[in-house]
């Protein structure tokens, strides 16, 4: 069987603080984002990310440029495990 | 052995009590709720656990005036407050100049830094417990100097100190301003983005009517002590060095988050109903003071009525000592009171109770005049 697999956007951060306030900013600007376990890839930053889809990592990334919240990185994954 | 009367609680300035509702709420929920480890995971109990402590931390910086809540800092209390900024700001060699008012959660760690080479200057306060801002500006003019020290308000003798006075010297002398707030966060109305300190510790059970184990620092954006603990946070776990992030830097290991969910939920309320609560607390308190002022052989303690002070209201008595009176007034009207030293030597040294020590009636939420004309009504009993 095979299906589609969704492409995301997934948004990293130096702390627990900093990555809440980016849920709150994407939250508000009405974007779908979801907290995730950080993918190993982003590094060994905080314990979780903000994933969002990835036609909307551009919008996200100027929301959070406008809410002065610092990103630390930012990679694309595929939801292999249907998340 | 069930209590004669009911409590009247006359101990606020040790730990306030009742605690509304709302803080003991928040605390069940946050545990029962949110009962993951913050920041540690992404899963619904972790990330609740995390929201609760972010929230918090909002809370308070709004209810404190601080403009970015990373510049708050959870701590254990505000002893660890104040053993954090003391001991992660100043080495060898520095002088500060301090008040000769202090607790001893400030007068304890600086001794011990003082055996490691720190200059302690003590600027002595009067008879009534208050500092004289030239007298603390000659002192910092005299030598170079690190920080300026100084308790927001007395535990003793309720005297709120001239903190943004002290600040101004401080800084126009390239010090820093470090302040004791424990007696004054929550029983003053604070903005400390105007105050001038650069370093405010706060304890969390007192005025600011949260739980006990929970307190908080702030720390001015430009003022960067030394973390003393170094640990797990959550993040950039493959790095060997603490983070360098507000507040992570200075909150390694598991964070308290009842507490904080507590904390928080008081912070909310002060915001909403702050001012009437203090205008009460005031209100009760000179009444006390005034009255108590009346009674035969009692001293009050500290500033005259009308002149400002926190809902503190310490007595001696020329004849009956403060424990025998707060044995008394417990026995015959349920009146919790604390006579003693109150952890403040050098504070009852300065106005001239060291030898006695002296009773300390602390006002707070949940005090009506019932309460203070039972405890007058007690006290002038006892001593008749």
């Amino acid at each position: 069987m095979t299906s589609e697999r969704a492409l995301f956007a997934v948004f990293g951060f130096d702390s627990t603080h900093v990555a809440l306030r980016a849920e709150d900013a994407l939250l508000a600007a009405d974007l779908e984002v979801a907290l995730i376990p950080t993918p190993r890839a982003l590094g060994s930053l905080c314990g979780f990310a903000v994933r969002v889809p990835a036609e909307e990592r551009q919008s996200a990334s100027a929301v959070l440029e406008a809410a002065r919240v610092d990103v630390n990185g930012v990679i694309e994954i595929e939801d292999r495990a249907r998340r | 052995m069930a209590a004669e009367h009911p409590i009247r609680y006359f101990d606020h300035a040790a730990t306030s009590w009742p605690k509304p509702p709302e803080v003991v709420d928040a605390m069940v929920r946050a545990m029962a709720e949110a009962g993951g480890n913050p920041g540690r995971g992404a899963h619904a109990l972790s990330l609740g656990a995390a929201r609760t402590i972010a929230g918090a931390r909002s809370a308070l910086a709004s209810l404190l005036g601080v403009p970015d809540d990373r510049d708050i800092i959870f701590t254990a209390g505000c002893t660890s407050a104040v053993n954090l900024v003391l001991k992660g700001s100043l080495v060898p060699g520095d002088r500060v100049v301090v008040s000769s008012i202090e607790h001893n959660s400030v007068v304890r760690p600086l001794l011990a830094l003082a055996a490691l080479g720190i200059d302690v200057s003590v600027v002595r306060a009067d008879a009534q417990g208050r500092m004289d801002a030239d007298e603390v500006e000659r002192a910092v003019r005299a030598r170079p100097t690190r920080a300026v020290i100084c308790q927001h308000a007395s535990n003793v003798t309720g005297a709120i100190q001239p903190i943004g006075d002290l600040a101004d010297i401080a800084h126009e002398h390239g010090s820093v301003m470090i302040v004791d707030g424990a007696q004054g966060a929550g029983h003053v109305a604070l903005d400390l983005s105007a105050l001038g300190a650069d370093a405010y510790a706060c304890s969390g059970h007192k005025g600011l009517l949260g739980p006990q184990g929970i307190g908080a620092l702030y720390l001015s954006p430009a003022f960067q002590p030394t973390e003393l603990v170094q640990g797990g946070g959550g993040g950039d776990s493959g790095a060997s060095a603490q983070p360098s992030a507000r507040p992570e830097r200075y909150e390694a290991g598991t964070g308290n988050t009842p507490g904080a969910a507590g904390l928080g939920a008081a912070a909310r309320l002060l915001r909403a109903r702050g001012d009437e609560i203090r205008a009460t607390e005031r209100r009760l308190t000179r009444r006390l003071h005034e009255e108590l002022l009346g009674i035969d052989g009692i001293r009050v303690l500290g500033p005259p009525p009308g002149e400002e002070r926190v809902p503190v209201v310490s007595v001696t008595h020329d004849r009956l000592a403060p424990d025998e009176l707060a044995f008394a007034l417990e026995r015959r009207a349920g009146i919790a009171v604390r006579a003693g030293l109150h952890c403040s030597p050098w504070t009852h040294e300065t106005v001239g109770t060291a030898e006695t020590g002296a009773l300390r009636f602390g006002l707070g939420l949940g005090l009506t005049d019932d309460d203070v004309d039972a405890a007058l009504e007690a006290i002038r009993e006892i001593v008749a």
